[in-house]
């Protein structure tokens, strides 16, 4: 399955000639996602307070345009990756409205998913052509993960260490290839530690923001009424899982990516984590592992792009009437 | 006129390694000596001289003769590479075969004034010299009869007769009239005719005076407002540094991937032909060192390459007898060769490597140390890597690591920087493009090229790292090959220091050699090149001089939390510096445990950890090597091998070898 993958990422641009069966029917797909997204620019909530902060204006647009050219480069129709990429950008200005101004607190969140972006690829990097370089990969990340909440370097620490064990036996034994995986992230969070008492604690504030959910909020993650609030946005990740298994690309980097969203939640919301997670790390997060995961592996039919593509816009479409 | 083969006898109480014989190529004899017979018949003739005369078995002359169908050598090459038959004996015989006289050169030496300096690179890599003239005749002594280059120069004049003689008695020679002037050409070639390129003159005045004007700006500065002053320099060190780390990380992760450098696997090493390879040269220069000798000659014995494709050449100093002796009581096989070199200054490696360069006939020319064990398929891989990268290669670099990694911390350190250094830093440079500073040994020559370039400064004390540069900027290309030379780490501190202090000093001296005319520089090898040279070659020599400067003040705050720092390093500038010191030194400790990691040295990874404690010892002999490169530029610290207890125990792996 590696192989085959490796093939898909790196095979052309797929085309498709206009006499195609469903070419006519995937102009008009898209066409209509492009109405419901200027529909949405037009009336979305999120476009009052977008003009509040140029950094949030800056980063949403420098990341979904990033996004974009990843998706390019791996193989994804161009117009396809354009409506995905201005959904990701409505999503995150939905995120900037949800928590109502507080910059930091949005930077976190935003920092959070970049970070759970990096590790979902190089999940994948390792599944592709497993060797030194994704194990090394992984630990350098984690080391500047350490900006992320601790929960989920904590988690990508974790799970890094089950998906790496395979490389145990080329670097000789776990206890060697822990060390490997887990010296940068200990060797940082020990500087941090380090530069966080000579500002006096300021230091995480800064990077962290001052917003911290309450016990009772974060066990309300878990709540049906949690789930309702937020769990629409579930239907983009499970969007592109169909869409991968409805193709038989079914990749392990998938399944790592659904533990790792699991393991953050548990561990993220838990009473006992410092900095614990609040629902729009845990959304961003979530949104962010799955955009890796569409970049990654773009569907080759565009039923499945329509799949993919669709199941975040329709999450777009909750997410505004919630 | 007399051409005995007078002080035969004399001839034969010495070393192999000394004058005596060379093969010869038979598929010309008919045209040579007029006998009309078939090449096949000639070659079996020279064989049954052999044979008849007792010189061989009939065994050896079977092998040798399936040796010379593999390995397109001749068979007196063969013969005298395989040790079955003396140089001595071999020489007469072929000078029977010829009908020509064989003449010792040792007891009847040549006529120095009919020598031709143009001529030089002739003899030596064609095996002749013009020997007496006498009656209008120009007696000319060749160890190689069937030489195209011979007949085409000599052959047809009626005034020129030919003696034979040995391999050994043409270089004997040719060392004993042309030494001084290969003496002089070996000190003064590359700062005659590219002075620019030279360590001879350590700073130019323009150098000086930027150095002066730094230096008073910085008083200035120091007085005037030492608070901003301090501020900035602090800030420049901290930002060059950063970036210098940010780099190596870079280059480190590249290197992680198994498609970053030069791969020659086993498929194509067994697609070269050994009659297709050419004769390669092999540089061993030695001082002082008897007893370390028998590692690199049972290695090079094992070396999978034809042995009589082989020219090896041991450099050893005019008047270090207790090495000459070692290496003659070694009895090696006429592969190797014993190149004095005449006293002078400055006593360097470089210098003896130009010196010896002068009789290497070999298409390709490599250097090992003395205590070098290079993998057995190197010169192979090197081959059919050259062959690869293309026409614009002049060198390639074999990776460098040790045999007695395990003996002690610093070996262990030592270890974990060469891994760092050979196996992640250069093919990331080689895969950049960019210039490669070359390391002590196992650096494989296109000899042409090397000459080309001006070959080693005797001037540079890291002659290697400089010719790195000096091939990039001449728009060759280096490249480093999958193939791992074993060396004697330092385990004694003193030993290291000095060692230590000779690199970074070399360093200083490349650096200063190429920041000469900044912009030339630039220009030649293009903004990645000059950056990266900055940042490896700039940034080794500044992290070994500001680091006590840097850990020494953090460790002293943390411990005392004393506020005298404060004026100079205002709170963000403290915090800056302190992140850049720990990220530096975490990065530093990371690497080397990829490094070992991807070497699978695996014992060493916990030991990375103490990667910093190494460091300071690095501060210790940059500041060596700065007041070294002002009292005396160029001396040559020299690391004394063999003190390893591993070695001792390579050496009686070598003697039992040989038995």
């Amino acid at each position: 399955m590696a192989s085959a993958g490796s093939r898909m990422l790196k095979s052309p641009k797929p085309r498709r000639t206009s006499s195609s069966p469903g070419a006519a029917l995937e102009r008009l797909l898209i066409a209509g996602l492009f109405v419901y997204l200027a529909i949405a620019v037009a009336h979305y909530p999120a476009m009052a307070l977008w003009s509040q902060s140029w950094m949030v204006s800056l980063g949403a647009v420098g990341v979904s345009a990033l996004w974009w050219a990843h998706l390019d480069s791996a193989g994804m129709r161009r117009l396809w990756g354009m409506a995905a990429a201005s959904t990701l950008l409505l999503l995150l200005a939905g995120r900037w409205l949800r928590q109502v101004g507080d910059l930091r607190a949005w930077i976190s969140a935003l920092g959070c998913g970049l970070f759970v972006y990096a590790m979902v690829w190089i999940y994948a990097m390792h599944e592709r052509e497993p060797g030194l370089q994704p194990l090394a990969t992984a630990a350098l990340v984690l080391s500047i993960g350490v900006l992320a909440k601790p929960a989920v370097v904590a988690a990508c620490a974790c799970l890094s260490l089950a998906v790496f064990l395979d490389e145990r036996r080329h670097v000789g034994g776990w206890w060697r290839s822990t060390l490997l995986i887990l010296t940068p992230v200990l060797l940082c969070a020990g500087l941090l530690e380090v530069l966080d008492s000579l500002w006096a604690g300021g230091l995480v504030r800064l990077i962290w923001g001052t917003t911290q959910p309450s016990s009772s909020e974060s066990t309300n993650l878990w709540s049906i009424a949690g789930l309702a609030r937020e769990g629409h946005l579930l239907l983009f990740p499970l969007g592109i899982l169909a869409s991968q298994l409805l193709e038989g690309r079914t990749r392990k980097t998938a399944i790592a990516y659904l533990f790792l969203i699991a393991f953050v939640a548990a561990i993220g919301t838990a009473s006992w984590m410092p900095h614990r997670l609040t629902l729009e790390d845990l959304t961003m997060i979530i949104v962010a592992g799955a955009c890796s995961l569409l970049a990654l592996d773009p569907p080759q039919h565009w039923l499945c792009r329509m799949m993919a593509v669709g199941g975040m816009a329709t999450a777009l479409g909750l997410h505004g009437m919630a | 006129m007399s051409v005995e083969a007078t002080g035969a006898s004399r001839a034969r109480e010495r070393s192999t390694l000394e004058p005596e014989g060379s093969g010869v190529g038979e598929t010309s004899f008919r045209a040579w000596a007029g006998r009309g017979t078939l090449p096949g018949a000639d070659r079996v003739q020279l064989g049954q001289l052999l044979l008849r005369a007792k010189l061989i078995t009939a065994r050896q002359l079977d092998e040798a003769l399936a040796r010379q169908f593999r390995w397109g050598s001749r068979l007196g090459d063969i013969l005298l590479a395989s040790g079955w038959v003396r140089p001595l004996d071999f020489y007469r015989t072929l000078a029977e075969h010829f009908h020509l006289s064989f003449v010792n050169l040792v007891d009847n030496p040549a006529d120095a004034t009919l020598f031709q300096p143009g001529r030089y690179a002739d003899y030596a890599k064609h095996l002749y010299l013009p020997w007496r003239r006498e009656g209008g005749v120009l007696w000319i002594a060749t160890a190689d009869p069937t030489s195209a280059k011979l007949m085409a120069d000599w052959g047809q004049r009626p005034d020129v007769r030919f003696v034979v003689t040995s391999k050994f008695d043409v270089i004997w020679e040719l060392q004993r009239v042309a030494g001084s002037a290969f003496t002089r050409d070996a000190v003064n070639h590359l700062s005659t005719f590219d002075p620019e390129r030279s360590a001879r003159t350590v700073m130019t005045s323009a150098q000086k005076r930027s150095l002066l004007g730094l230096a008073l700006v910085l008083v200035a500065g120091s007085f005037l407002m030492p608070v901003k002053t301090s501020i900035l320099l602090n800030a420049l060190i901290n930002i060059f540094l950063f970036v210098s780390f940010v780099f190596r990380t870079i280059l480190c992760w590249m290197s992680c991937s198994d498609h970053v450098g030069l791969s020659i696997g086993p498929d194509d090493v067994a697609a070269l032909q050994d009659r297709d390879l050419p004769l390669y040269s092999i540089l061993v220069p030695m001082y002082k060192e008897p007893d370390v000798l028998p590692i690199l000659a049972a290695a090079l014995k094992r070396m999978d390459y034809p042995k009589s494709k082989l020219d090896i050449k041991l450099v050893l100093e005019d008047g270090d007898n207790e090495t000459i002796e070692a290496a003659k009581a070694l009895a090696l096989d006429a592969t190797f060769e014993i190149v004095r070199v005449p006293r002078s200054e400055p006593k360097t490696k470089p210098k003896a490597c130009n010196y010896a360069l002068r009789l290497c006939r070999g298409q390709y020319v490599t250097i090992y140390d003395a205590e070098d064990k290079p993998e057995a398929d190197q010169l192979k891989k090197v081959v059919a890597a050259f062959r690869k990268l293309g026409s614009r290669t002049a060198c390639i670099q074999a990776r460098l690591n040790y045999f007695n990694a395990e003996e002690n911390w610093l070996t262990r350190m030592f270890t974990l920087e060469y891994s760092l250094w050979f196996d992640m830093f250069l093919p990331a440079l080689d895969r950049l493009r960019v210039p490669i500073p070359l390391g002590g040994t196992s650096n494989h020559f296109d000899l042409e090229k090397l000459r080309k370039a001006g070959a080693w400064d005797p001037f540079n004390v890291t002659e290697d790292a400089d010719l790195g540069m000096r091939f990039a900027a001449k728009g060759f290309r280096v490249g480093v090959v999958n193939s791992v030379t074993y060396e004697e780490a330092n385990s004694h501190l003193g030993n290291w220091i000095r060692q230590r202090s000779r690199w970074i000093k070399g360093y200083m001296q490349t650096w200063l050699v190429n920041m000469r005319h900044p912009v030339q520089f630039l220009r030649s090898v293009g903004w990645p090149g000059f950056l990266s040279f900055q940042l490896f070659i700039g940034g080794t020599i500044i992290s070994g001089v500001v680091y006590p400067f840097l850990v020494i003040p953090f460790a002293w705050w943390l411990v005392t939390r004393t506020g005298a720092f404060e004026q100079f390093f205002p709170a963000g500038v403290l915090v800056f510096s302190m992140a850049n010191l720990l990220v530096g030194n975490s990065c530093l400790i990371y690497l080397s445990m990829l490094a070992v990691a991807k070497r699978k040295h695996h014992a060493l990874l916990p030991y990375a950890l103490t990667v910093p404690g190494y460091w300071f010892l690095q501060s210790v002999a940059a500041y060596k090597a700065l007041w070294q490169l002002v009292k005396n530029p160029f001396y040559w610290e020299k690391t004394t091998h063999g003190i390893s207890r591993f070695t001792h125990a390579e050496i009686a792996k070598a003697a039992a070898h040989k038995q």
